[in-house]
């Protein structure tokens, strides 16, 4: 708008000087009088002379003339530099759309890269942690089985032994838990008899020596 | 004097019993003597009615008594004695038949003492006076404990 107003104020400037150039010309070409009188009295003769001819010219009606070619040419001026101002601000905005789109797009393409890089570090990481973790949970899970399975089988063979050594007090327990009420002593005499018959020189003999 | 042990007598216990009964016996004989009773008699235990007869003694005759008397006296202290442990209580006749055995084969003073040991199941154990003699059925299952071990794995 400024642009504009300045544009305007030379406009009418230019306006001026030519008005005043062809004062000037008017001025020289104009054919002198005889000079046959005082250097004053023709310098006052010219003065009002100029003045006439300047009242002459710049009346009110060619004031006013000047005024609407100037309000004319003006609001012309400032039509067309509104018209390029808007033609100018829109090819601006549209480039510096294009800019800002560009210039975002490549900010944001950078930090995604950017992002996306650190995202697949700290995932390799994550990966590679996960990895060496998994690797000692499994070495700790192969260890532990075999330490199980050692100590299972140590358990076993405890037991086993403990179990066979006591074998025969358990199946003795259990017939004295199945059939401790039904012994019958008459029935075994045979079976006594027959281990005091294999014992009976060892056993005559203790009393013998014992007595 | 020889004395010879009936089969009713098994334990010591038997043994100092009837010299009791022996040595109350021939008090009271002496005092209905005294008193000159002749209706008064003294009831004698079928097992020392036994006992007298094993050993050809006339009760009636005071002599043959104190000679019993006093034979039975050293005889207690003389007695063999082993002992018996049962898993139960053992019947009367059994115990019998093993001190008939114990008195045919080993020693005819032999005398029992019974025991009871549940824990052997079956079978017997005798201890003499310096060795025990396991016959129960404990020990035959030590004694057969692969044999066990291998029937029980065949088992499984």
């Amino acid at each position: 708008m400024d642009n504009g107003l300045i544009i305007a104020i030379s406009a009418v400037a230019a306006g001026l000087i030519i008005v005043i150039a062809l004062v000037i010309v008017w001025f020289s070409t104009k054919p002198k009088k005889p000079v046959d009188q005082s250097g004053a009295l023709v310098n006052t003769q010219l003065s009002d002379v100029a003045q006439e001819g300047v009242e002459r010219i710049f009346d009110d009606e060619f004031r006013e003339e000047l005024r609407n070619r100037g309000r004319l040419h003006f609001e012309k001026i400032i039509g067309e530099n509104a018209m390029f101002l808007q033609q100018d601000l829109r090819l601006t905005t549209s480039q510096l759309n294009e800019y800002m789109k560009t210039e975002i797009m490549r900010v944001l393409q950078e930090e995604f890269s950017k992002y996306e890089e650190s995202i697949t570090t700290a995932k390799d990481l994550a990966l590679e942690s996960i990895d060496k973790t998994k690797t000692v949970i499994e070495q700790q899970r192969i260890l532990l089985e075999k330490q199980m399975s050692e100590e299972a089988a140590q358990e076993k063979a405890r037991i086993l032994a403990h179990f066979e050594k006591n074998m025969a007090d358990i199946v003795n327990h259990y017939i004295l838990e199945a059939i401790g009420n039904e012994i019958d002593m008459t029935s075994q005499l045979d079976y006594i008899f027959g281990y005091l018959e294999e014992n009976k020189q060892a056993i005559i003999e203790d009393i013998k020596n014992g007595t | 004097m020889e004395l010879k042990l009936t089969d009713s007598i098994a334990s010591k216990a038997d043994v100092t019993r009837l010299y009791r009964e022996l040595d109350l016996y021939c008090t009271q004989e002496i005092q209905h003597k005294i008193r000159k009773d002749k209706n008064e008699t003294t009831a004698v235990s079928d097992q020392l009615k036994d006992f007298a007869a094993q050993n050809s003694i006339d009760l009636n005759n005071k002599t043959d008594c104190d000679l019993l008397l006093k034979a039975l006296s050293v005889f207690k202290d003389k007695l063999v004695v082993i002992h018996i442990s049962f898993p139960v209580e053992p019947s009367l006749s059994c115990v019998h038949k093993l001190v008939i055995w114990f008195r045919q084969n080993v020693d005819p003073n032999i005398v029992v003492q019974i025991g009871l040991q549940p824990s052997i199941a079956a079978g017997i154990i005798v201890r003499t006076p310096s060795k025990q003699f396991d016959f129960s059925l404990r020990r035959h299952l030590y004694e057969q404990s692969n044999k066990l071990q291998e029937v029980l794995y065949s088992g499984v």
